[in-house]
């Protein structure tokens, strides 16, 4: 075998670091006792996965990612668990009963899922056999065409999106919102009821 | 010459795997939704990986990527507004002491 070129050895690298970093970080997430840990250990998986695109020459998407997933989801999903008592005070277990059984499934499916990558034959399918490999000095990702893909071709699914943050974000603010009664319209009868013997009480106490 | 396809999908069956087993079996509400995320997560790399590889040309992947971003957005936003409103009901956000639905 010969000797990897100063180039490959780059590229080996990267992805090796990217890939522990993402992975590494998402096993951290899902075994994390404490909750605020499981939390910010999804920042690296988050930035690798940013990493990942920039080196695949996404690199409108790795902003895109930097921007929502760490700027917004990352920020919500840590406030939610500072409002939310924190589970691993207490002793008890931070899995339910199905942990054995699921990553046993799991396993296999990363068996299956990574060997239906490999056997595939991507050559054979009539994929240019230059493109299988990732060759440096592909030129990145034209910004300006994915305005125009997502404006002209798929103006609908866009459109779409928007009306679906719109609702989410009206559905967010009715869900979180706290109870706040309406004076005297919103009282339950037995407490309007109540409301109303005890002023008579009191007036005919003063009368 | 460098990192054939295999390696990113690889990375990406990994992330989505370790994220199906955070939402199935993690105790915690908000945990089960960082599961989910990290499914999404997998799901858009894939994408790219696809895109990069076969059609760099054409910018469909990306579009569904963008759009997946939103949609994922919006769910984060909606799930914790109702883990929320279930702490603030239940006292407490463990999926196995919520048994409202299950009869």
């Amino acid at each position: 075998m010969e000797a990897m070129t100063t180039q490959e050895i780059v590229h080996y690298s990267i992805f090796a670091l990217l890939a522990l970093v993402t992975v590494g970080g998402a096993i951290k997430v899902a075994a994390s006792r404490s909750m605020i840990h499981a939390a910010f250990w999804l920042f690296p998986v988050f930035a690798g996965v940013a990493g990942f695109y920039l080196y695949l020459g996404a690199q409108f998407l790795a902003a895109i990612q930097v921007l929502i997933y760490i700027g917004a989801i990352l920020l919500l999903i840590v406030f939610a668990v500072t409002l939310t008592r924190n589970a691993a005070d207490t002793d008890e277990a931070q899995s339910n009963r199905f942990v054995i059984p699921v990553v046993l499934a799991a396993l296999l499916l990363v068996v299956a899922l990574v060997g239906a990558a490999v056997i595939t034959p991507w050559r054979e399918a009539g994929v240019d056999i230059d493109r299988l490999l990732l060759a440096p000095g592909v030129p990145v990702t034209d910004v300006s065409a994915v305005g125009l893909t997502l404006l002209q071709q798929y103006l609908l699914p866009f459109e779409i999106a928007s009306v679906l943050l719109l609702a989410a974000m009206i559905g967010a603010i009715v869900l979180a919102r706290k109870e706040r009664r309406a004076p005297d319209e919103a009282l339950p009868a037995e407490e309007i009821m109540a409301h109303d013997e005890r002023t008579e009480a009191y007036t005919e106490l003063t009368r | 010459m460098v990192i054939p396809i295999t390696g990113i999908l690889a990375v990406s069956a990994l992330l989505f795997v370790v994220g199906a087993v955070a939402l199935i079996t993690r105790r915690n509400a908000i945990a089960a939704l960082m599961g989910v995320e990290l499914m999404l997560n997998a799901a858009n790399l894939n994408f790219v990986a696809a895109w990069r590889y076969f059609w760099p040309e054409r910018m469909e992947a990306q579009v569904a990527v963008l759009i997946v971003i939103t949609v994922a957005a919006a769910e984060a936003a909606v799930g914790l507004a109702i883990v929320l409103n279930l702490y603030r009901r239940f006292g407490t956000v463990d999926l196995e002491q919520i048994r409202l639905m299950r009869g």
